[in-house]
């Protein structure tokens, strides 16, 4: 093994090291959590039928809300952990997280109005009244509805026929839901009650979960706009509904942009201004300059419109780990579809590499949309790597090259030798990915070689 | 998440709930918790169990600072009905040489024939508990805050009334 092989190894190591840590934070601050109960001798509930709704109802609460905290923190954009897992993949894991919350949440409700009405030996109806009669438990059960109304809005089939602006406004909620239900918490039962450590705990984690939030998702997205003033330099049309933004600014290195990052851009132009949207870098970014390559059906129309030289930009970011940061091994193998080839532009420029150590693949539906094509060539070549196209619709469904290629036989392993030795960088629609990754994990590629980024915010 | 580091933080999940189910039902010192805490003296350090002191009440009344307790009279005294979520709660407190002799409630959330397995269990627990800590300066009783509430409020209104501050 070379030296420069084993520091590719050393460096993914120490990543999946620091991975494990931060995705055991969540199963052990859940334990903490309902630990707390336990020291508290709530574990005795258990052993009893009459109290087991006490217990579940607490148990629930604490894992429901935990869990919800973490939801937050996952949602707020936290640098350390979009540089470990990217943002998409945080993302997956909010959303994934969002119904089994509700339902912990929903259970703790129902199982302490249960043991509440038979304490005091009443039907649950007019528990529940009395219960909305005490302040912090009306609150809660505000933040309860609320809630719901955030989980079912966010369902697939709800969501679809919701804008995107109405959806965010309603999800922006959370935090109020959040706050509803942090009163009843500190003032029913003793687990939080004054004097305990239980609440300066249970404080620090709600303190935690909003400081990250205001922190990295208003905070240093405005020091960062401000500090590095971005203003459009020039805009060129690349193809079909395609433009690349060029823009200038302040010492960026000191932003951290590097090539395969995204950012949120706002355009402080009219119809622009309220709107952030995701885009990823097309070229490797400079300390003053910094491209993006954008293809967006209705905001390209917009942008064209709107967006002239000298228009300011705000931007939230950068995010994403489809870095070379994330790379394992010395061949690198660089795959995008239509205006997925904009980080793969990039990409293609920054990643160090010896001659013969990277393939680039451009596929697209036809040779127009093969946006930034022949920059890649040239960067390709330059670095005495090598470069295929495909275009032209997809072949079997199963297939993420064209027809006649698919009908040949093409695969990853026709196109690179010895293909598990490689690392991917994959960029293209969703199904066309899913495809992709099939085509290399039958070619024996391992997962954690495959890096890939799905647009997500 | 690798293999091994999966084990480690499983490892690591039961490990805290282990032990907060060994602290909390103090299998290791034999003492227990829970609603028969408050009426041990303050040798059970086990969570959940008032503390005397150690706890800020957290009760209406006014903690009397500055008075002299010298002003003290003996005498029994009533403190005002407390309502609760569950029903009215009333103290009677007998001060006797300066010191508390004894507590009671004459009224108490569900003491009116309903039932009521909590507070039958939760008042003689707390009528003790002020004898032993001399005050109502002590932790709350799990699963019982709104009855330790409501009685701490109505009883340090009668121990304020009798002058009482210790």
């Amino acid at each position: 093994m070379t030296t420069r092989q084993s520091q590719f190894v050393r460096s993914a190591k120490r990543r999946w090291t620091a991975k494990d840590f931060a995705e055991s934070i969540i199963p052990i601050s859940t334990a903490v959590a309902v630990a707390f109960f336990f020291v508290d001798g709530g574990a005795k509930n258990f052993l009893d039928i009459a109290n087991l709704p006490y217990g579940i109802g607490v148990v629930s609460g604490l894992i429901g809300t935990n869990l919800f905290l973490v939801m937050m923190v996952l949602a707020a954009r936290v640098p350390a952990i979009d540089s470990l897992f990217g943002h998409d993949r945080a993302l997956d894991l909010h959303k994934k997280l969002g119904k089994p919350v509700l339902y912990l949440l929903l259970v703790h409700m129902a199982a302490l109005i249960v043991d509440s009405a038979s304490r005091v030996n009443t039907d649950l109806w007019s528990e529940i009244v009395t219960m909305l009669g005490v302040n912090d438990l009306l609150l809660s059960f505000l933040s309860m509805a609320v809630m719901v109304l955030i989980v079912v809005t966010s369902l697939v089939a709800v969501k679809k026929h919701l804008s995107h602006g109405v959806w965010h406004t309603i999800h922006w909620t959370s935090y109020v839901a959040m706050y509803l239900g942090i009163f009843h918490q500190f003032t029913q039962g003793t687990l939080f009650a004054e004097g305990t450590v239980g609440r300066w705990y249970w404080l620090s984690l709600y303190v935690v979960a909003t400081g990250s939030i205001v922190m990295f998702r208003v905070v240093l997205p405005l020091l960062r706009s401000m500090r590095h003033s971005l203003v459009v330099e020039n805009i060129v049309v690349e193809g079909p509904g395609t433009v690349s933004i060029t823009m200038r600014g302040r010492n960026l290195s000191a932003a951290g942009f590097r090539a395969g990052h995204f950012a949120h851009w706002r355009f402080l132009a009219p119809k622009l201004w309220t709107e952030a949207h995701p885009f990823s870098v097309s070229a490797a970014p400079t300390n003053d300059r910094v491209r993006i390559t954008v293809r967006e059906l209705g905001d390209s129309t917009k942008i064209l419109q709107n967006v002239r030289p000298g228009t300011a930009v705000w931007f939230e970011g950068p995010y994403g780990v489809f870095t070379e940061s994330v790379r394992t091994t010395s061949r690198v193998a660089l795959i995008g579809s239509g205006i997925g080839l904009a980080p793969i532009r990039a990409l293609t420029e920054s990643m160090d590499v010896n001659p013969g150590e990277l393939t680039v693949i451009g596929r697209a539906r036809s040779e127009e949309e093969l946006f930034l094509m022949d920059e890649i060539i040239r960067l390709a070549h330059a670095k005495q790597g090598t470069v295929y196209t495909f275009t032209g619709p997809r072949g079997r469904r199963t297939s993420w090259l064209p027809w006649d290629e698919s009908e040949r036989g093409v695969t990853i392993s026709t196109m690179i030798d010895r293909p598990a030795e490689v690392d991917y960088y994959l960029c293209g629609p969703e199904a066309w990915m899913d495809s992709l990754v099939a085509d290399l994990r039958s070619a024996g590629v391992p997962s954690h070689r495959i890096h890939n980024e799905q647009f997500a915010w | 998440m690798r293999p091994t580091s999966a084990f480690i933080s499983g490892m690591a999940t039961m490990g805290v709930l282990a032990g907060g189910i060994v602290i909390g039902t103090g299998i290791l010192d034999g003492t227990t918790t829970d609603q028969n805490a408050a009426s041990n003296s303050g040798s059970n350090s086990s969570g959940g169990s008032p503390s005397g002191g150690s706890n800020s009440s957290s009760s209406g009344g006014s903690t009397s600072g500055g008075s002299s307790a010298s002003t003290v009279k003996d005498g029994t005294f009533d403190g005002p009905v407390v309502q609760t979520r569950y029903g009215p709660m009333q103290v009677e407190v007998v001060i006797k040489g300066g010191k508390i002799e004894s507590a009671t409630t004459l009224q108490h959330p569900g003491g009116d024939g309903t039932s009521d397995q909590i507070n039958a269990q939760v008042v003689p627990i707390l009528t003790k508990a002020t004898v032993d800590y001399q005050s109502v300066k002590f932790g709350n009783v799990s699963r019982a805050t709104i009855s330790t509430e409501s009685y701490k409020q109505s009883a340090q209104a009668a121990l304020d009334k009798a002058g009482y501050t210790g």
